[in-house]
């Protein structure tokens, strides 16, 4: 058993304990009470259904015949306005963005090894949904490569394997099961019914395909299971994403071993790294970090920019402030080296994390260290979210 | 008779098969709403509003089957109207009741409560929605987020930070813990 399942048992102990056995019987007897002065609320289907003379049988098929001929009052409308112009309506759901190449990772079926691999052309990358922003799940290249970052205990190092063209193949045939092309970016959000008052909040999961001619398409989706069908409309194209969602997840468990030019698992190694500075006016107490100023930072024009977004929000509101820098492997390794040496402990994170104080400005300031992933070229623009 | 026959009963206006129906039910509700809002005052609310809702509506549940999930969702969006209501108000500082004698219990065991217990309240309570349904009410994800109505996504997000935030609770308790022990020594 290792620690999460003690954790997760020790939990749901605690929660049985913490569970009033009963409830005061003031609540059910001020409910019931409300109950008694209050008529069950019927939609118009069941209000029909419920005036309706005679049989059950008889009822349904009475109903029936309402909705038939409402039904050809409807289509002979219908056919009245189709004669004024009226054109039928597109799915809203997808965009009309254009691509290069209608031919989504077909460049994948021959994934030869590239002369550089960090110049192999996206076949798909699969990103999961969060409350803030999305992470990173699974990034495929033409060669083969695969890079996963698993989101299981506190610590998510991404790895590198390689593929066979097979391989590649199959996630290929998990995308084709879906039903969907992937030949243009395509939004399919929940849409709530008529009349229905519903949010949601964080982001949902997206799938990033890699065009044959260049350029990438982007599905995104946010399955909300609804067996009901309550409150949102159908989502089919949602729940087929879901499933592929699901499969791509659980590499491991169904990938034949033949799958597999090399199944043994390396530390990613980044080309570049996102160097998130995060100023926090509550971030603890100071006592026992090391000044900013106290770093011996190594020399580079990357380097001074990352030092320059840690002035630029030192002080600047009492509230948390971000920036962002991108830093090459060497620098970042380098300004990590230098935080080490300073006596910057990593703190507990999933990336590697340092804090520092900033007292001047009375601000616990976080360095967090985020790998850039090959064909990622969104810089500090992009990124994934830092708080799964 | 069986809770499919009540619903069935309940949902085509049987007043008395409904309070049948509920009784068997509030206990369950009145818990899950006590540790999702720990606070007796709101829970008894949201009790009562989800009881008294589920009425209202239970002719629009199909399938009777399913009573048990409709119900649940009920429950989480009472809880979550609750606690919006009370938002701006002062948590109430009722003394919670301990239902298992605690003779026999380690101290460490004690202390683990009682961080559980801060760190519990500590987080929102979207997240300690998920938390009950999934380790109290043993729900799969997928069923907290139909329950919850969130996205899949979100729900392991939340099940994934407020499980961090408790066991950090529960280690820097410890850790001082174990500092108070090592300067006494």
């Amino acid at each position: 058993m290792n620690r999460n399942d003690d954790f997760d048992q020790t939990l749901s102990a605690w929660l049985r304990r913490e569970a009033p056995p009963q409830a005061p019987d003031r609540v059910l007897d001020a409910a019931l009470e409300r109950v008694a002065a209050q008529s069950q609320q019927r939609g118009w289907l069941q209000r029909l259904m419920g005036r309706a003379p005679g049989t059950t049988l008889t009822r349904v098929m009475a109903v029936a015949g309402v909705v038939v001929i409402a039904a050809l009052i409807g289509f002979e409308f219908y056919n009245l306005t189709s004669n004024v112009g009226n054109s039928p309506t597109p799915n809203p759901s997808v965009s009309a963005e254009p691509s290069a190449s209608p031919t989504p990772g077909a460049s994948a079926s021959s994934p030869e090894p590239s002369g550089d691999p960090s110049v192999a052309a996206l076949v798909l990358r699969l990103e999961g949904g969060a409350e803030d922003g999305r992470v990173h799940l699974i990034t495929v290249l033409e060669d083969g490569r695969i890079i996963t970052t698993s989101h299981q205990g506190t610590s998510h190092p991404a790895v590198e394997r390689r593929l066979t063209a097979a391989g590649v193949r199959l996630l290929l045939d998990e995308l084709d099961a879906t039903g969907l092309t992937f030949l243009t970016s395509a939004d399919y959000s929940p849409i709530a019914k008529p009349g229905v008052d519903a949010g949601y909040g964080g982001a949902g999961p997206a799938l990033v395909v890699g065009l044959s001619g260049g350029g990438t398409a982007v599905t995104s989706w946010v399955f909300m299971p609804d067996p009901e069908h309550l409150t949102w409309e159908p989502q089919p194209e949602a729940e087929a994403l879901e499933a592929m969602y699901a499969r791509l997840s659980t590499l491991d468990e169904w990938l034949p071993a033949s799958a597999w030019a090399d199944a043994d698992a390396r530390p990613y190694v980044p080309a570049q790294y996102r160097v998130h500075v995060i100023g926090n006016p509550w971030g603890g107490s100071l006592d026992d970090l090391v000044e900013v100023s106290e770093v011996s930072w190594p020399v580079s024009a990357s380097v001074t920019d990352l030092l320059d977004q840690i002035v630029a929000i030192s002080g600047e509101s009492d509230f948390t402030s971000q920036e962002c820098s991108v830093l090459s492997a060497a620098d970042a390794e380098n300004v990590q080296a230098a935080l080490v040496e300073a006596g910057v402990p990593a703190a507990d994170y999933f990336l590697p994390s340092y804090r520092l104080g900033d007292r001047d400005a009375a601000r616990v300031m976080e360095l967090v260290f985020e790998p850039i992933l090959p064909q990622d070229e969104t810089g500090c623009a992009g990124g994934y979210s830092l708080y799964f | 008779m069986v809770q499919r026959e009540l619903v069935e009963l309940a949902r085509n206006g049987d007043r008395e098969a409904f309070s049948a129906l509920a009784a068997s039910v509030v206990d369950r509700l009145y818990a899950t709403a006590m540790l999702i809002l720990r606070d007796h005052s709101m829970a008894d609310d949201a009790t009562e509003e989800t009881i008294v809702l589920a009425w209202r509506d239970l002719p629009s549940l199909r399938d009777p089957d399913r009573f048990d999930a409709w119900l649940r969702r009920l429950l989480v969006n009472a809880c979550r109207d609750e606690g919006r209501r009370h938002r701006r108000r002062r948590p109430e500082m009722t003394l919670l009741p301990v239902h298992e004698p605690i003779i026999g219990d380690s101290s460490s065991a004690l202390a683990d409560r009682d961080a559980l217990e801060r760190g519990f309240r500590r987080l929102t309570a979207e997240h300690r929605t998920v938390l009950v349904l999934h380790h109290y009410l043993g729900l799969t994800l997928l069923e907290v987020a139909t329950t919850t109505s969130a996205p899949l996504g979100t729900v392991k997000s939340r099940v994934h930070h407020a499980t961090r935030a408790l066991r950090a609770a529960l280690e820097a308790d410890s850790r001082s813990a174990n500092m108070t022990r090592g300067g006494t020594a």
